[in-house]
């Protein structure tokens, strides 16, 4: 089997299919009474769960715990216990009755125009899911916790399944759908899992227990391996771990190209965890810090104090490096059940990110406090994504004045001149860059996006690819104009999309003046290598002659070929 | 029957969490709970039946007791609608 392979890295372990299909009812049923039986032992069950999580969640966290107790109510709630036995008595076996039930009340609230109406459908799915799984007796896969080393596979694993996973046992990552740029690809490439995406018919080749092995580099699934196979297959991964050492020891040694032109090379990452893995590599820095991880890990919103924990933890791991945290981007392809209203027809262009934060001040404004108050512990940049135009960003601003004066009130300190940036990834802000340098202290490229919105090519679609690429000449313009703007401003710019990871990309990259590359840790060793081995002379003359060229495959053909060139003469 | 006409000044409304509380109070007393809502009842003492009320904030609505303990019912739940509900 072939898919496309989105983070590096060879692996062989067992398999674990997450099952997220429709659960499948028995199509034999007892009669009546034992199915009330059934029904009512298994409702039981899921209430004594639910008050046990709901009185562990009261010493965490208060708002976690009123919606579990909520939960509580509802599985009292005579409104919906009788109609499902009155269903039972009519012939339907417990399952069922739930089902049928459960989602007639999911419709009614559904088509509730009040959000907070609406959004209670969520709590009664959860509640349908919890107490049908009882009565089948299926346990949901729980990845928090492996035993051993595992690969997950899936039709699709979203956010919020990786963001709840044991990133210590899980070494590897599959899936049928997927672009190479979808999130989870970007998120195995942050935890340096290897990974494949968009392989067809992978759920029907594979079960849950076998062995397998992937390639990540190539996209190629290896299954049913002989002995001869599996030997070698074992021995090129620890090669591999061999490689990754050796560079690993590059970490303390600086970043500076050939001509002794210091470089900012960072890490970006999805957690606090994963700071470690920056500084392993030889980070120097936080490009990126993906604020999300707080809100797609759980189903309930992080409250302040959990926030100011998390952006802590990381702003004093680093000390005096520098840490931009990304504010929360939730849209497109990043969920979060609790803060979204109705599905959209083109999440990417609805209301995502910032769009959703000035919907949800009091979320953006939750955030922005723990922030503030982190930002004594280190050294802290803001960054707000998805803007579009000043008055975003201008409004982002006042936020934070807002945000600074309830903290004054609580006599709690904060660093008053904390940088301020924006992710550029809407290509009319590369157009405008110079109004927008004017207003911000710097900016960070965001290339997955700015290529998808450039190209109108979506970056998790299979089909198109080969259309959403950066080396397209309008996105590497858009990248040229937004790096001039901030030097003609005096702000600095930077980039923390997958292109400041792509080797081939470095060259250019590095002649047009970038300040500061951000990227999955995992990719830091082989660019600090490669920076060492190029001239910043010679890159801007490979950038002007870039510029010149008209497609996507000349510039490729390009950069291939003077890559080659500059790097087989050391 | 005691009845009583009373502004709903919760900022959400009758939502999940202020939905909970009312609820709880109407559970406390043996008479029936019930509120009018735009010419449709619903039973206070189930939160699926206040939930499905979809009552928004500043909309009235009419409380309606009936049993040995209405006055005292009445009077309840009106200071917790009245009271706002902590949001």
């Amino acid at each position: 089997m072939q898919g496309h392979g989105v983070s590096k890295g060879l692996c062989y372990a067992k398999v674990l299919v997450l099952d997220e299909e429709a659960l499948i009812f028995p199509s034999e049923i007892g009669c009546p009474e034992e199915e009330t039986e059934i029904f009512w032992a298994a409702r039981a069950d899921v209430l004594k769960k639910t008050i046990e999580l709901r009185d562990r969640a009261s010493n965490l966290a208060e708002a976690a715990a009123e919606i579990l107790d909520v939960h509580c109510s509802l599985l009292e709630d005579k409104g919906l216990l009788e109609p499902i036995q009155s269903t039972i008595d009519g012939g339907a076996g417990a399952a069922a009755a739930v089902e049928q039930v459960m989602n007639g009340l999911i419709r009614q609230f559904e088509g509730m125009e009040n959000t907070y109406f609406s959004q209670r459908a969520l709590d009664i799915k959860d509640i349908k899911e919890n107490l049908i799984r009882r009565i089948l007796k299926i346990e949901k896969e729980d990845i928090s916790c492996l035993p051993e080393p595992t690969i997950i596979a899936g039709k699709d694993i979203t956010p919020s399944t990786t963001a709840a996973m044991d990133t210590e046992k899980v070494v590897g990552m599959l899936m049928e759908m997927g672009g190479a740029s979808s999130h989870t690809a970007i998120l195995a490439k942050t935890l340096d899992i290897p990974a494949i995406v968009g392989i067809k018919g992978l759920l029907g080749e594979i079960q849950t227990g076998q062995y397998i092995g992937f390639d990540g580099a190539t996209g190629e699934v290896f299954t049913h391996l002989n002995e001869t196979e599996i030997a070698d297959l074992q021995a090129r991964i620890s090669r591999q771990q061999e490689e990754n050492d050796r560079r690993n020891a590059l970490a303390g040694k600086k970043a500076v190209t050939r001509d002794g032109v210091a470089q900012e090379l960072w890490g970006n990452i999805g957690s606090p965890a994963d700071a470690d893995k920056v500084l392993l590599r030889g980070g120097t820095g936080i490009g990126l810090f993906r604020s999300e991880f707080l809100y797609l890990a759980s189903d309930i919103l992080p409250d302040e104090e959990k926030q100011y924990l998390a952006y802590k933890q990381v702003l004093e791991f680093m000390g005096e490096k520098p840490v931009i945290v990304r504010t929360l981007d939730i849209g497109g392809d990043k969920e979060v059940a609790r803060l979204q209203g109705s599905k959209e027809e083109n999440p990417f262009l609805g209301v995502r990110a910032i769009r959703l934060c000035r919907r949800e001040t009091a979320v953006f404004h939750t955030q922005l406090r723990a922030l503030l108050r982190a930002s004594v512990y280190g050294n802290m940049k803001i960054m707000f994504p998805m803007i579009s135009s000043l008055e975003e960003l201008r409004w982002a601003k006042e936020q934070l004045d807002i945000c600074r004066k309830q903290l004054d009130e609580r006599q709690i300190p904060y660093i008053e001149k904390l940088p301020i940036g924006i992710m550029v990834e809407i290509p009319a802000v590369a157009v405008c860059a110079e109004q927008f340098a004017a207003e911000c202290d710097f900016f960070s490229i965001g290339t997955n996006d700015l290529t998808q919105y450039a190209l109108a090519a979506d970056r998790g679609n299979k089909e198109i690819t080969d259309l959403c690429t950066w080396f397209h000449p309008g996105v590497i313009r858009l990248i040229q104009m937004t790096i001039t703007a901030a030097h003609k401003k005096g702000i600095s710019c930077g980039m923390c999309g997958e292109a400041a990871g792509d080797p081939k990309m470095l060259p250019l990259l590095l002649g047009l003046g970038l300040d500061e590359y951000s990227m999955a840790a995992s990719a830091i060793p082989e660019i600090k290598e490669l920076m060492g081995k190029l001239e910043i002379g010679a890159c801007k003359k490979l950038a002007e002659q870039i510029l010149q060229l008209s497609t996507a495959a000349e510039v490729e053909q390009k950069l291939d070929g003077w890559f080659s060139s500059q790097i087989t003469c050391f | 029957m005691t009845k009583k006409k009373v502004t709903v000044v919760a900022k959400t409304g009758l939502h999940a969490r202020p939905a909970n509380m009312l609820i709880k109070e109407a559970q406390r007393y043996q008479s029936t709970v019930e509120i009018a809502v735009d010419g449709n009842i619903f039973d206070a003492k189930s939160l699926l039946g206040i939930l499905a009320a979809g009552v928004n904030c500043g909309m009235e609505i009419e409380i309606l007791c009936n049993g040995p303990d209405e006055a005292a019912a009445c009077e309840g739940i009106t200071k917790l609608i009245e009271s706002g509900m902590n949001e």
